[in-house]
């Protein structure tokens, strides 16, 4: 905008200017018409520069009584004697005064829409913006750098669970403040300030609602002045664009919750299947075994009777482990489980596991290299057993017969390492990666077979790290090895970061 | 002697199933893996194959719709999926019947004895004994303890569909098919009506029926002694 003192000097220039112009006209004996056309010319140019309509009425007067001074009979004076003059001059200033509302009111017009197309590109950028803000709170505040761009005020939002209120304390008397609001969204009308509920305030409330819970308002600050019909649109219809965004943000939470909650479900039933498949394996040799026994048994000889008995018999070993591992997995994820660590003898865990095993090795090898009588380990006995029976159980039962599993272990620093091989043709890339920590993964491979592997092997990831060790699981030339670590004393123990938990989704 | 191929991967449980079906004069082929499995049944053509679900090469679906695109050879299912969803699913893409592990010897035995049987008498018969119940399909007539049974031309082919198939479960989507030929979306309320109306006509032991039985979730079944 232009100052006044600007404006006045400009409007005197050009009627100075102007008026010169016609003097030297009127030595040349030009027509009296041009001046009047230059007077015309000039005050369109002052209404258009100073945009100002009582400047360019003034010096139409002004310009009138110039007129009639220098250029109409008798000239030097303000007498007019032809009364032609007079008319001209009437429909002279009637022209004026047209054209000069014409040339404001385009102004006004041309003004307006600038400003129109500036709110239009500013809302659009708010939606753009929005698109990319995540959580309810980065939404909220975008939307609130935009306003603020726009209406440079006071402004808070409120919503009513809570979780967002900026400057709790803004107001003397919370509670009548809230009653306010509750109006406002309740009715879904602006309040406060000039508008007809709540006049008595000195700020405007625009109510936030929508009917995916999202309740709250925006308060405007009206102290110094009312908010303009412009400004006013622009609030709602960026009010809008904000509640759109915090309905997809609600909505997307809402998916990724059940999206979660069916995982869960998922997983618990992938987990049932798992024990159900591996109750029922050995459960099936029992039940058709001494069915079979009882119904044949004068067909049967001696020994394949006796080798059933011992093949049933085994099968309940391995069934009263399976009990025990899923014990161990309650307690685990109950946190239960209590580490009764001493210092063992790693020889004499390894001979305790080989008899335990022994009778279910059939016509694999299980062997035990580079025995240590010296080597101890700080840990729980059983549980550590149960690792070792997990692992060489797997082995025998999903690598071929006549293949050997072997035992090797060494002493790295404080820890002992343990090396499981067998002769199986190794572990897939894909589950080799998934083995211990995500069970349920592999299970997700319809086959049920990889389910008894899970389970038992996410139960000795669980013991292993709550000894403070690490286990891995890696393919040699020949088959798989699993390695894993267990303290060699107690110094050395530390209780593992991980802890006792197996996986939060089995609960 | 009858082949018939178990495709089981638990080596205890495949121990067993050889002995007991050795010891009851059948020829037995063995194998842990799907792939073995297929090869055994193009190379071999078993009578029959016995085959448990989980197997680790491949899942058990898709090992029985592999064998129906080989051939007719009746399948059971030995599995320790007991869901109906995984029964149903089994039955529909082509197996004859489904055994729940842990099972018993004998009723292994009896699933196949019927399974071979059915396999034999495809030719139509022309009267049907069972119990007191005698089904006469050349004239249409049902006779129960001597008496004549009314039955609406629905219920006889549904009977007739069920004694053709003694001894073997029929889903749901199954006899729907066959019956009318179309399938629905009202979980076959109409088919258990029918059914409903053919036991009041010929089941008169209210306690255990002697004719028809129901296989909860999955369908019927015509009784096999």
């Amino acid at each position: 905008m232009i100052s006044q003192r600007k404006k006045w000097i400009f409007t005197s220039l050009t009627i100075i200017l102007s008026t010169l112009l016609s003097l030297a006209f009127e030595q040349f004996n030009l027509r009296r018409e041009n001046i009047l056309l230059i007077y015309v010319a000039s005050i369109m140019m002052i209404i258009v520069e100073t945009k100002d309509i009582k400047l360019g009425v003034l010096s139409t007067f002004l310009l009138v009584f110039i007129f009639n001074f220098f250029f109409t009979e008798p000239k030097y004076t303000f007498i007019i004697s032809d009364p032609n003059y007079i008319i001209t001059l009437i429909i002279f200033m009637f022209a004026i005064s047209i054209l000069g509302t014409i040339t404001t009111s385009l102004q006004k017009e041309v003004k307006t829409s600038r400003n129109n197309e500036k709110k239009i590109e500013l809302l659009y950028k708010m939606s753009k913006a929005l698109l990319t803000a995540h959580t309810k709170h980065g939404i909220i505040e975008v939307s609130k750098a935009y306003m603020k761009t726009i209406i440079d005020r006071k402004m808070f939002f409120y919503f009513k669970d809570d979780t967002y209120w900026d400057q709790k304390n803004q107001f003397n008397d919370p509670s009548q403040f809230l009653k306010e609001i509750d109006y406002a969204i309740d009715n879904q009308i602006i309040c406060g300030f000039n508008e007809v509920k709540h006049q008595h305030l000195d700020f405007k409330i625009f109510p936030i609602h929508s009917n995916k819970d999202i309740e709250g308002a925006f308060i405007v600050d009206c102290e110094i002045s009312d908010l303009s019909r412009q400004e006013k649109e622009f609030i709602q219809t960026g009010l809008l664009h904000m509640l759109t965004a915090l309905e997809r943000e609600k909505i997307s939470d809402e998916e990724e919750k059940t999206r979660i909650e069916i995982e869960k479900e998922r997983l618990k039933s992938a987990l049932l299947r798992s024990i159900s498949h591996d109750l029922r394996t050995p459960l099936t040799t029992l039940s058709s075994g001494t069915s079979f026994i009882h119904e044949s048994y004068e067909l049967l000889d001696d020994d394949t009777k006796k080798g059933m008995l011992l093949d049933i018999n085994n099968e309940t070993t391995r069934l009263s482990e399976f009990v025990d591992n899923l014990l161990n997995l309650t307690r685990l994820n109950a946190n239960q489980l209590v580490l009764k660590q001493k210092n063992e003898l790693v020889d004499d865990i390894l001979t305790e596991v080989f008899l335990r095993l022994y009778k279910r090795l059939g016509n694999h090898k299980l062997q035990i290299e580079n025995r240590n009588e010296f080597y101890s380990v700080y840990a729980d006995a059983a549980l550590l057993m149960q690792v070792f029976i997990n692992i060489i159980d797997n082995a025998i039962k999903y690598t071929p017969e006549k293949t050997s599993i072997s035992v090797k272990y060494e002493k790295i620093d404080t820890f002992i390492h343990f090396y499981i091989s067998d002769e199986g043709g190794g572990i897939k890339q894909d589950h080799l990666e998934s083995i211990f920590n995500d069970f349920v993964s592999i299970q997700a491979t319809k086959s049920d077979r990889f389910k008894g592997i899970g389970l038992g092997l996410s139960i000795s990831k669980a013991i292993v790290t709550a000894h403070g060790g690490k286990i891995t699981a890696y393919n040699n030339p020949l088959g798989a090895t699993f390695e894993f670590t267990i303290p060699s004393s107690k110094k050395t123990y530390k209780k593992g970061d991980e802890s006792l938990k197996v996986e939060d989704t089995i609960k | 002697m009858k082949k018939i191929l178990v495709i089981e991967d638990d080596s205890v449980i495949l121990k067993f199933l050889k002995l007991a079906l050795e010891t009851n004069h059948y020829e037995v082929l063995v194998a842990t893996q799907a792939a073995i499995g297929l090869n055994e049944v193009i190379n071999q053509s078993p009578d029959l194959v016995l085959l448990d679900l989980g197997l680790p090469d491949m899942d058990g679906m898709e090992v029985i719709k592999e064998i129906r695109k080989i051939g007719q050879t009746p399948i059971i299912i030995i599995s320790a999926r007991g869901r109906e969803l995984d029964k149903v699913g089994a039955l529909d893409l082509g197996a004859n019947d489904y055994v729940t592990k842990p099972f018993n010897i004998g009723e292994v035995l009896a699933r196949i004895r019927v399974s071979l049987r059915n396999q034999t008498s495809q030719n139509k018969l022309i009267e049907f004994k069972f119990k007191d119940l005698i089904v006469d399909f050349e004239k249409y007539k049902v006779h129960l303890k001597g008496e004549e049974i009314h039955l609406t031309p629905i219920e006889f082919k549904l009977l007739d569909l069920l004694i053709e198939h003694q001894g073997k479960v029929l889903t749901h989507s199954f006899i729907q098919e066959k019956i009318w030929g179309y399938q629905t979306v009202d979980d076959y309320q109409s088919l258990r009506v029918f059914m409903a109306n053919i036991r009041k006509k010929i089941e008169t032991n209210q306690q255990a029926y002697d004719y028809i039985i129901t296989e909860v979730g999955v369908g019927y079944r015509f009784k096999d002694d």
